[in-house]
């Protein structure tokens, strides 16, 4: 969505192109990024908050509402957790190769943890 | 003929100034950020618990002796004993030992001047120590006895401190085998020297890269699930306890998450060295360098998804198929690597040095081992044989027949180098028929037994299993026995062993384009590595192996002494 | 072969002991700290997933949890340690520039946050421990289930960000006395640890406080 307008400026130019559009502001990127991650938490909780009252009075979608919330949320959180890593953590200047060490550990933390998830509450039964 | 260049700088008095000097032997007990002492370190300190638990699998051989209870005073006891030897034997001592060699030969194989963190080496190292105190300390308050898998309730409600000192302790070892790892993936991919590509670097490089990825993916499980068992120990909480609706089955599938990946962590580096070996001592090239190298990376993340497979009695019925086709999967990667290895004997010019014999020892009895991990593989032979000595004869063909062998095989190697001396070749082969024979006699009958229906974990068994416990028994003392000699020789060559010279093997890979014991800078130019690592047998090839000898003819530890 | 002159030889001696390049030792350090994080990923999911089997299995309780403490405290929170983070990167970025006080500056604010986040925990945990929200297990309590799923990722997240504060008022001794005027990895490192620890909080706070 950002984007530095100079390459090798990328950590200091206080000029960013912004959906199409130039804006200044002390911190280029950096301020926008942070002013991205604020707005997305408001939202967040707003809409949690908000699906929590709809779960509340509408108990027979409950389930689906609580899918789309949890969605939505999750949704978010990625979102807000690959600015921070792409341009705070600059994950865009660097080489694939650590987007490479981000990535494997999370495939196989998700992996087990998807595994984990399918365990039934009540332990297996035969 | 191309030119052949010469990795060294030429300069007689430069090679006099730095001449070969060993390091006294009080600076392997300081703190040293050299990589070579480091790996020396990690090699001595292993190789004792190597003897420690070897001294308790002694012990496990002596109480089975008979059927009932003797040398133990009790059950527990016997339990807390081979808990302490699982531990120490994979944990403390074979972890370490390729970390050992990693350390010594890796950088040194990439002609870099030393390991890309040389601090974080030596505090890797030196949390090794106080990790091993803490958990022998175990032993002696009350110990543990849940096993080295330390499987909840035995390893919360059934066990005493020892098992929480033990948790301590395997946390710091499991510290320390990260940072080290970390140390060994930035060296091998970004301290190549100019020329190596990745598809030229020795495999021994490639097996630590790939057991690397592994431990630092894997070992972080083992950490979350200790820290859980260390809370439910000691701060009430019940995580692993059932009553207290916690799983289980949390901690049985977080632990193998970490330790099935640790088995390979155990073994491919000795599959590096297996490559380096064979080919040296059969002087041909290595057959399909590259699958042997991918085949690496495809058993490190193979690994990754076969975990379950310890859990087949305790797992969710519908998810063992799966398991059993992942676990048959990853034999193909390992039968990859060992079709490659006797493609590359296959017509070489062997000789049988002790590095060698141990090297085909290897090739025989993993092969067995693998062959038994397959069988176990199939579910309906392993619920038959669940929790059986054939499951403990399995294991001990992997990582003793494995790993171990390896383990001797890369000493017998690699000793000239660090040490410039060699071993004494004779007491190496009586080493090897003991080893051989006293292992054969050991682990073999375990099958059998087990197939008969004796369970591990037991020191009061059937009486119709006697005899061959005692076969086991007197084939382990030989088995024991055999490590005297090594131990013999590795002191009497240290002193005595004739002076090695730069490349006694004529080898190819860098680590002996330098003296031995190489100087604290490695070498003294940049080290220019030859085109193939393994291109033995071309014209090339005999030049460059002549050139090197003719640069270090003078360099040789004979000058400084 | 080469024929080595004094000079040369004198030269390569004296970049004996493992100096290796600037960028090159940037581009270790960075690579190293990325594979730190990538265990650290690891072990944050093992403290994470018992928390979420307990969201699945037993809703009830999680939904209870959240009617009584509200979110508005830990919101702040987030929004401390969100704040932080872009401190941090602004401090890396003044470093950059030259601009050594405004380095200095910026990650004291940085290390504020952590502070103030800190702080924030601390108030969050003793209401939950009044609400009867403890880490042990307590037959009695019907929150047993709950407390130390919840205390364990929380408060291992708080010791990481404990540990970042303690990093963060190092970088500032050091960055007082110049150490990054000429090589500003040591603050990149510190930062790559500090936004981990960012990315962590979000997931934590999305998780456990709102889903």
């Amino acid at each position: 969505m950002a984007q530095a307008t100079h390459q090798d400026d990328g950590h200091h130019s206080n000029t960013v192109r912004l959906l199409g559009r130039q804006i200044t502001v002390e911190g280029g990127v950096y301020t926008v990024v942070f002013v991205a991650l604020a707005i997305l938490t408001v939202i967040e909780v707003i809409s949690a908050e908000g699906l929590k009252g709809a779960i509340h009075d509408f108990p027979d979608a409950a389930a689906t509402l609580e899918a789309i919330k949890a969605a939505i949320l999750l949704i978010i959180a990625v979102i807000k957790s690959t600015l921070v890593i792409w341009f705070y953590m600059h994950l865009r200047d660097e080489k694939p190769l650590l987007a490479v060490v981000l990535l494997l550990p999370l495939l196989i933390a998700g992996l087990s943890i998807l595994y984990l998830l399918a365990i039934p509450p009540g332990g297996y039964s035969l | 003929m191309a030119t052949i260049a010469v990795p060294i700088g030429t300069q007689a008095e430069q090679r006099e100034a730095e001449a070969v000097r060993r390091p006294a032997l009080s600076e392997y007990l300081r703190w040293s950020v050299d990589h070579k002492i480091i790996g020396v370190q990690y090699g001595i300190s292993s190789f004792l618990f190597f003897l420690v638990g070897g001294a308790m699998a002694m012990g496990i051989r002596l109480e089975l002796l008979t059927p009932g209870l003797d040398l133990m005073v009790s059950g527990s006891a016997y339990n807390s004993l081979f808990t302490m030897h699982g531990t120490v034997m994979i944990f403390l001592f074979i972890i370490p030992m390729w970390a050992a060699f990693g350390n010594f030969v890796v950088p040194l194989q990439l002609g870099a001047k030393d390991m890309a963190f040389p601090w974080l080496n030596a505090f890797a190292f030196w949390l090794i120590p106080p990790a091993a105190i803490i958990i022998l300390m175990g032993y002696f308050v009350t110990p543990a006895e849940a096993g080295w898998t330390a499987y909840p309730p035995l390893s919360t409600l059934f066990s005493g401190d020892g098992q929480t000192l033990w948790a301590l302790g395997a946390h710091l070892l499991g510290i320390s085998s990260i940072m080290g790892s970390i140390n060994f993936i930035v060296t091998i991919l970004n301290m190549r020297p100019e020329g190596m590509t990745l598809w030229r670097m020795p495999l021994l490089c490639w097996a630590v890269l790939a057991t690397s990825i592994i431990a630092v993916m894997a070992t972080p499980f083992l950490a979350g699930a200790l820290t859980l068992l260390l809370l439910d120990r000691v701060a009430g909480t019940t995580f692993f306890d059932a009553a207290g609706g916690g799983d289980v089955l949390l901690w049985q599938n977080i632990f193998w998450f970490y330790s099935h990946p640790a088995v390979y962590i155990m073994v491919l580096p000795g599959m590096g060295v297996l490559s380096e070996v064979l080919s040296i001592h059969s002087r041909k090239p290595v057959f399909g360098y590259r699958m042997v190298g991918l085949s690496s990376m495809g058993i490190a993340f193979v690994g990754f998804t076969v975990w379950a497979h310890h859990m087949f009695t305790s797992l969710q019925p519908e998810l063992r198929i799966p398991f059993m086709i992942t676990t048959m999967i990853i034999a193909v990667p390992t039968g990859i690597k060992m079709f490659s290895w006797l493609g590359t004997i296959w017509g070489g010019k062997i000789r049988f040095t002790s590095a060698m014999l141990f090297a085909l020892g290897f090739l025989s009895m993993f092969v067995i081992g693998g062959i038994t991990g397959v069988m176990l593989a199939a579910l309906p032979f392993d619920i038959h044989v669940h929790d059986t000595y054939f499951v403990v004869s399995h294991f001990h063909f992997v990582l003793f027949g494995g790993s171990v062998f390896a383990i001797y095989a890369a000493l017998y190697h690699w000793f000239p180098k660090v040490t410039g001396r060699m071993m004494n070749e004779r007491l190496g082969r009586i080493h090897f028929v003991f080893t051989y024979f006293g292992f054969l006699f050991t682990f073999f009958p375990m099958h059998i037994v087990g197939m008969l229906g004796m369970p591990r974990r037991v020191a009061v068994y059937d009486p119709a299993f006697t005899q061959w416990n005692q076969l086991i028994g007197i084939a382990a003392f030989v088995l024991g026995f055999s490590t005297f000699i090594v131990v013999y020789n590795v002191i009497h060559s240290y002193f005595r062993g004739p002076v090695a010279g730069a490349n006694p093997w004529r080898a190819l890979t860098l680590e002996w384009a330098t003296t031995s014991p190489p100087p604290v800078t490695n070498f003294i130019d940049d080290p220019i590595p030859y085109e193939d690592p393994y291109g033995y047998g071309t014209e090339a090839a005999t030049a460059y192996l002549d050139a090197v000898d003719e640069t270090f003819r003078n360099g040789a530890p004979a000058s400084s002494r | 072969m080469a024929q080595l002159t004094a000079d040369q030889l004198a030269a390569s001696v004296h970049d004996d002991h493992g100096h290796m390049s600037v960028e090159d030792s940037n581009n270790n350090l960075k690579l190293g700290v990325w594979l730190y994080l990538a265990s650290e990923v690891v072990i944050f999911s093992i403290m994470i997933v018992g928390y979420v089997l307990l969201r699945i299995n037993e809703p009830d309780i999680v939904a209870e949890a959240h009617e009584q403490l509200g979110v508005g405290l830990v919101t702040a929170n987030t929004f401390v340690l969100l704040a932080s983070s872009f401190f941090m990167v602004m401090g890396l970025r003044a470093m950059q520039q030259g601009n050594r006080a405004g380095m200095l500056r910026w990650i004291g604010l940085t290390a504020l946050g952590g502070i103030v986040f800190l702080g924030g925990q601390y108030i969050e945990y003793r209401e939950l421990s009044h609400l009867g929200i403890v880490l042990g297990y307590d037959l009695e309590s019907q929150w047993s289930t709950l407390g130390m799923r919840f205390y364990a990722p929380t408060f291992f997240h708080g010791a990481h960000v404990f540990v970042g504060v303690l990093w963060a008022l190092e970088v500032l001794r050091r960055g007082t006395k110049g150490r990054y005027d000429h090589n500003p990895i040591g603050i990149e490192m510190f930062g790559l640890y500090w936004h981990f620890v960012d990315v962590v909080w979000i997931m934590l706070f999305t998780l456990i406080y709102l889903v």
